[in-house]
């Protein structure tokens, strides 16, 4: 895959098959939103091609829940459209106490966790996380981990600091660099 | 229902568009016809950018994209629009007859209120699948009510007039598909 803005070329040959956790480290600015996005087709690649197995659960920086409806209306409405039940995640993610809350009168950290139960809802067959511990607390970094470890599917997860990710038990880890993927090793211990 | 939870939500919309109602129900107190397009104009950006362009700048457009359901998001953005637009009309009629003691000509209605959704709608999705500003959604409204406005101003509604709005939806959901995704 190639992707330039007009500012330049942000991808520049990037060529990866995902079959289990694959992480993907780089700085800020390095073009890992980018190729997330290209990847859930939510940005057309400027040359390439991506071939994605059927529903995707993406996560992006921005929640895609609407702050002006309740955590609870959000989850629904996605629910609704997917068709699954979304009491599950619900559960998963500790949300109970906040079902009811408008979107927007959380916290950031508890709003990436219930972007995230969205993400999961309806049991996708990929995931796709930008960032997915950016923000949250030492428990909420651990739910996260231990989501990405019990999914059963292809998973792409970027990373701007090895150390929160290295708990998710990745099979592969890359790191983003003047546009093209290089394989890596995550330099630091467990957390 | 989610469309017109968001928009019961905007309380500020909501407020300005009662506001621009009763003002433009005492402005064209001698003619309905002009102030049910100006209200219909006015009401149609503004509820244009709380239900996509606002989306956009959220982020949240981008959530409805992932489910490509594309002429689902497109019907529901529409008729959330177009209740929004035939509630504020409703409105304005109330305020002319009350000002005026005039019967205002309800047949207008639906095909006004419905004609200027879809202009909306239609001129919101272009500007976000163009990634251009807001200035280009309103320029693009602007232009797709000129012919309707011009034949209310001549004072002849014909049944090519009539069938803008429902030809502009379905050629809306013909588009669907690359407007939203």
């Amino acid at each position: 895959m190639w992707k330039r803005y007009s500012s330049g070329w942000v991808l520049r040959g990037v060529s990866l098959e995902v079959r289990d956790t694959v992480v993907i480290y780089g700085a800020n600015g390095s073009g890992k939103t980018t190729l997330v996005k290209i990847l859930a087709g939510l940005v057309p690649p400027t040359r390439g091609e991506v071939r994605r197995p059927g529903r995707i659960g993406v996560a992006l920086q921005h929640p895609m829940m609407h702050p002006d409806l309740t955590v609870e209306e959000n989850l629904k409405f996605y629910a609704g459209a997917l068709k699954a039940d979304y009491r599950e995640v619900v559960e998963l993610f500790g949300l109970e106490k906040y079902l009811h809350a408008k979107f927007s009168h959380l916290s950031y950290g508890w709003r990436r966790r219930a972007d995230l139960a969205r993400a999961l809802l309806g049991g996708p067959e990929a995931l796709l996380l930008d960032e997915p511990m950016l923000g949250l607390d030492t428990e909420g970094r651990h739910a996260v981990a231990e989501i990405v470890r019990r999914f059963k599917g292809p998973a792409v997860i970027t990373a701007s600091s090895m150390c929160d990710y290295v708990e998710v038990g990745a099979g592969a880890w890359f790191e983003l660099r003047e546009g093209r993927l290089h394989p890596t090793v995550p330099t630091c211990g467990p957390t | 229902m989610r469309e017109l939870k968001l928009l019961a939500r905007s309380w500020e919309t909501l407020a300005s568009t009662l506001l621009i109602a009763t003002a433009f129900g005492f402005v064209f107190g001698r003619n309905y016809a002009a102030g049910l397009v100006a209200v219909n104009f006015v009401v149609a950006a503004l509820y244009g950018y709380v239900q996509v362009l606002r989306e956009e700048e959220l982020g949240t457009l981008d959530g409805l994209r992932l489910l490509r359901q594309p002429e689902k998001v497109v019907a529901a953005k529409f008729l959330a629009l177009f209740s929004a637009s035939l509630a504020a009309s409703l409105f304005y009629s109330a305020i002319y007859y009350a000002v005026s003691m005039r019967v205002p000509e309800l047949w207008l209605l639906l095909p006004t209120s419905a004609y200027f959704a879809a202009a909306s709608t239609a001129s919101a999705l272009l500007s976000t699948a163009a990634r251009s500003a807001v200035t280009t959604s309103m320029t693009l409204t602007a232009a797709l009510v000129l012919g309707y406005s011009v034949s209310f101003a001549a004072g002849r509604i014909d049944p090519a007039t009539l069938a803008m709005p429902l030809t502009a939806l379905l050629a809306l959901l013909a588009l669907s598909r690359a407007l939203v995704q």
